[in-house]
């Protein structure tokens, strides 16, 4: 017989979403899509001439910054040479230093590492994180929103969250107008709860600086420069409610441990 | 210290930091502002750029003005 305590946690809407499986063929999928370009690099007298599939006079904004920020062509020979898993041993082996990874990753393309990545089950990932993220002491973030935006309730939320041991604190808003409100009580929350945590309000670009300038939130996560130069063209028109407009806003993914993103290409 | 642990783009993000700390906050929303696609053609973007100049953040103002030559390429500066 079962518990009518399971029987009623089954009807809420929580439980009512699915997990979904990995789809390829719609793009649903973290690594190894169909579509992703196979890794190339094409250096002529140290100029780029290819980057994975794409020619230099078709490289988008991100290309651009990549190859002349990013690439380190003096270890590119090298390193896109090795096998990709010889790569991903690499990552998981402890006898192999952080300074060796980095050193070969700056000479990788972005396909390639995206290759080397996929090889690599969600265990394997996590200990080629640890290894990599040269952090003394591991920091959280922790996410501190309601429905209602009550700031009393959401100070509260964050006092706890702090004193739990969370680095970092997000809120966002339902109604666009009430961002200052929450920063203020997420700030006060927070560093009620353990000083030195630090506090962001994630709404639209501009408003996240000023919140920012005004000292209402420590830190503005930046949106813009997302998949295509087109993308953050958008930024502008999204104002007013938020909970009803369609498309998610982009969130800056690169603290997190999650992957940036890429705009599949056309 | 960052760049002597050879974490080299922290150490770079630091630098333009603190050369953006001296940048007044309401001309930094100009110039971001500006940056937006569509919004300003090669020679305003060239004058926020000076600007930067003048409060002596260098190296943001190269990121300005790298971003004109790119932003020409993919049709994102404003027709003047």
């Amino acid at each position: 017989m079962r518990s009518r305590r399971f029987e009623a946690r089954e009807r809420r809407e929580l439980n009512r979403e699915l997990l979904v499986s990995p789809h390829p063929e719609l793009g649903l999928v973290a690594a190894a899509g169909p579509r992703d370009p196979e890794p190339e690099l094409l250096v002529e007298s140290g100029v780029v001439l290819r980057l994975d599939g794409r020619a230099a006079p078709d490289f988008d904004v991100i290309d651009r910054f990549v190859v002349a920020h990013r690439l380190d062509l003096d270890v590119a020979g090298e390193a896109m040479a090795l096998d990709d898993v010889a790569l991903a041993r690499m990552l998981v082996d402890v006898d192999v230093p952080r300074s060796e990874l980095v050193r070969l990753a700056r000479g990788l393309t972005p396909a390639k590492l995206a290759r080397v990545i996929g090889l690599l089950d969600p265990v394997e990932l996590m200990l080629a994180l640890k290894k990599l993220r040269a952090r003394r002491v591991p920091g959280n973030q922790a996410h501190v929103t309601n429905l209602k935006e009550s700031p009393a309730l959401l100070a509260a939320d964050a006092a706890e969250a702090a004193r739990r041991g969370f680095a970092e604190i997000e809120t966002t808003v339902g109604v666009a107008r009430y961002a200052p409100l929450n920063a203020i009580s997420l700030l006060i929350g927070s560093q009620t709860g353990r000083p030195g945590v630090m506090t962001q309000c994630a709404v639209e670009e501009r408003r996240n600086l000023e919140l920012a300038f005004r000292g209402l939130v420590s830190y503005a996560e930046t949106l813009s420069v997302y998949g295509t130069g087109r993308s953050s063209s958008t930024a502008t028109t999204r104002r007013g409610r938020r909970r009803s407009s369609a498309p998610p806003m982009p969130r800056g993914a690169s603290r997190c441990a999650s992957p940036r993103v890429r705009a599949p290409r056309p | 210290m960052a760049s002597a642990a050879g974490r080299q783009p922290l150490a770079e993000s630091l630098e333009r930091a603190a050369e953006l700390a001296l940048v007044p906050d309401g001309e930094l929303l100009e110039i971001y502002t500006a940056l937006r696609p569509g919004r300003s053609t090669s020679a305003e973007l060239e004058s926020c750029a000076a600007r930067l100049d003048g409060y002596g953040a260098e190296r943001t103002a190269a990121f300005v003005r790298e971003a004109v030559a790119v932003y020409e390429q993919r049709g994102l500066l404003a027709r003047a």
